[in-house]
């Protein structure tokens, strides 16, 4: 495989990293308040939401995984790829009930403890950190493992750079920065993949793509791949589980101005649907370049290497690194303020001021960073494989965060039961079935234990309560976060 | 039941078509943006 | 089922020609799959040298449809590597080698059989994602015209005067 210099690679690294940290201390120069650093103000405008949307959904999965569901399951894994865009699309008049529901609100768990109560609340933190805890690790480890196949760089010293480069300008400008370095990322991205799908459409052509992969790899062709079909629905599931129970989009919608929020996640979602399959497809002209990846995760890089020389393996890796970035900048924004606001204000220091409150959450990115940093030391595959689990356990939110924050007569033994029973069977699943139908179950299963709950349950819950939520600890101290920038 | 070639090549024309436009659309709402001054 | 039985005899077979040919001659290469029945198709190839000294650099995997390879189904030119990933099968037994750059054999063989789940299954568990996916929509669009019908919520997310 074509490999880029060490020291180009390490050169990439430097100029990127030192032009992140760099715009996101700039950006934080203005942060006063917890609210400016945890949610950018709460006043974030239309194209830099979309564009952060976006940029956060394209994760190095989109660049990574994309590719090899489409070398594994064809035509159907590139299409049900493409459909984890609906998470984004639905959950846009979701973001706009958020921001309605609860002005003052900082994160999810915040509404999930108000609406549904303690119990719920432990069981929805747990799978909230299994979650983030199983993706952190992915993307550290996809960059370090990534950056070492692509240049030969060293595993601990591309994933501690990745990582450090992250933390350093989360830290330096919070969400502002996390959003604004997002769009950038999501440009940079976009020409990237495209520039990619165009050499492979004129070098190689979308005729000699389908002669060889009908023969070589027939399935791939198949409408009625049954593996396939069974991963289709199974996947919607999965992403919009992730985005649905995710502080990473309800940290967003906080932060978008009001009114916007609706029109942002609409627009990401649609601009996000074609991405898949545009670097999808590329990995159908495998056999065609006489590409035989050793493994399935690795058949992008090497057919963009293979189609551009080392000029390729400089995109790639350029891609990945914006890709790897935009997600893991706002994994650890969302993940901290979740671990603030729920963990240190919610259990250990409610009575806690704001300025103390953004001190705190200054440490806790600092602190994730390490967490996450010492679990991707080791390289364990084992801990990577976690993400796969956890379709099982985000799809068994979908149902108590719809119905919690529609619907007054859903209550909390019922939402608990739901995530923590719809878990359980997407876990059999997994184990009986395969990983393409676990998120299915799950789901399945919360739907019907939310049905019977809301069956039998006659409690009404007063929405005023997550409305009131902030206005009885303001602390007079408190800064106004100003719009003048 | 194989996918037919044309609608395999206008999936994946049409992938590239939409992907194209959106650095267009992102940055279009990223001046409108700054010149109504509602950036952030 | 015959046909399962067959293969079953086939694979035993195989087993024992496989370890017996290796007692003689042994190849510079041992050829693993890492799974034996496929059910989605794709798998896995690797092979570890058995003396310190086998040349990897250009090897061919063979991979046919019958265990003489006389039906060869494709070869792959592998410069490099230890392990490959095939995908896209169809249902089958199939057979797989490595070659060097003389095609002489320089593996053991490989066996696995592709055998994609039942239609039937994948289109039930289809429609019950399909009907999960519409219902949540319906019920999505339904609670949220409700919400702005009767919430105390108006559409500018103002609240409303309670009395």
């Amino acid at each position: 495989m074509t490999q880029i210099d060490t020291p180009v690679a390490l050169g990439i690294l430097a100029l990127f990293g030192i032009l992140w940290v760099s715009f996101g201390w700039w950006l934080g120069r203005s942060n006063r308040t917890a609210d400016d650093f945890m949610l950018a103000g709460r006043n974030v405008g239309l194209a830099m939401a979309s564009a952060t949307a976006m940029a956060t959904w394209i994760t190095s999965n989109t660049t990574l995984v994309a590719p090899q569901l489409t070398y594994q399951f064809g035509i159907w894994g590139m299409i049900g790829y493409s459909m984890a865009a609906l998470g984004l699309i639905l959950f846009a008049p979701m973001a706009q009930r958020i921001k309605q529901l609860m002005p003052q609100g900082y994160t999810c768990g915040d509404f999930i403890r108000i609406r549904f109560g303690r119990p719920a609340w432990y069981v929805f933190l747990v799978v909230s950190f299994f979650y983030a805890i199983g993706w952190l690790v992915s993307l550290g480890m996809a960059g370090g493992i990534l950056l070492q196949a692509l240049s030969g760089l060293n595993y601990i010293v591309g994933m501690t750079t990745i990582l450090a480069v992250c933390v350093a300008y989360t830290l330096f400008g919070g969400l502002r920065a996390v959003i604004a370095t997002d769009f950038i990322q999501t440009l940079i991205i976009l020409v990237g993949v495209l520039v990619i799908a165009f050499v492979c459409l004129r070098d190689v052509g979308l005729d000699t793509i389908y002669q060889s992969v009908s023969v070589q790899q027939p399935q791939l062709l198949n409408l009625l791949f049954p593996a396939a079909i069974m991963f289709l629905f199974n996947n919607i599931f999965f992403g919009i589980g992730e985005i649905f129970h995710s502080n990473v989009w309800w940290s967003r919608a906080f932060a978008f101005r009001a009114g916007i929020g609706k029109r942002a996640y609409l627009i990401a979602g649609l601009l996000w649907l074609p991405i898949p399959i545009v670097t999808g497809f590329i990995a159908l002209a495998a056999p065609a370049l006489g590409v035989f990846p050793p493994s399935p995760d690795m058949v992008g890089p090497l057919v963009a290497a293979q189609l551009l020389g080392d000029i390729g393996a400089v995109v790639v890796f350029i891609v990945v690194f914006a890709a790897l970035a935009s997600s893991l900048d706002s994994l650890l924004a969302a993940s901290s303020d979740l671990l603030t606001e729920d963990i240190y204000k919610g259990l250990i220091n409610p009575g806690v001021s704001k300025q103390k409150l953004l001190i705190i959450s200054r440490r806790t990115v600092l602190l994730l960073g390490v967490a996450t940093w010492l679990l991707c030391l080791p390289r364990m595959t084992t801990l990577g494989a976690l993400l796969n689990f956890t379709g099982a356990f985000v799809a068994s939110t979908i149902w108590p965060i719809t119905f919690g924050l529609f619907h007054t007569r859903l209550n909390g033994t019922t939402a608990a039961l739901a995530m923590a029973l719809g878990t359980l069977c997407g876990l059999l699943a997994y184990f009986q079935i395969g990983f393409y139908v676990a998120a299915l179950f799950s789901c399945l299963t919360s739907f019907l234990v939310c049905g019977i709950g809301l069956w039998r349950s006659d409690a009404r819950f007063e929405w005023r309560l997550l409305t009131d939520m902030e206005r009885d600890n303001t602390q007079p101290g408190h800064l106004e976060p100003s719009n003048e920038h | 039941m194989n996918i037919n070639p044309q609608a395999f090549e206008w999936l994946v024309y049409a992938a590239v078509l939409i992907t194209c436009t959106s650095p267009c659309v992102l940055v279009g709402l990223l001046i409108n943006d700054y010149l109504k001054g509602k950036l952030w | 089922m015959p046909l399962r039985a067959t293969w079953l005899l086939t694979s035993v077979a195989l087993f024992f020609l496989a370890e017996a040919s290796w007692g003689l001659t042994a190849y510079p290469f041992e050829l693993q799959t890492s799974t034996e029945l496929a059910t989605e198709g794709f798998l896995g190839l690797s092979w570890q040298p058995t003396s310190g000294a086998a040349d990897d650099r250009h090897i061919s995997l063979q991979v046919a449809t019958t265990p003489d390879f006389k039906s060869v189904f494709a070869s792959y030119n592998l410069v490099q590597q230890q392990q490959v990933s095939l995908s896209g099968l169809a249902d089958g037994d199939y057979f797989a080698r490595l070659l060097d750059h003389a095609q002489t054999p320089v593996s053991n063989i490989a066996s696995f059989r592709v055998q994609h789940r039942d239609l039937g299954a994948a289109w039930l568990l289809f429609a019950l994602g399909a009907a999960l996916f519409s219902l949540l929509l319906g019920i999505l669009v339904s609670l949220q015209k409700r919400a702005r019908q009767n919430g105390y919520l108006n559409n500018n997310g103002k609240l409303r005067d309670p009395n």
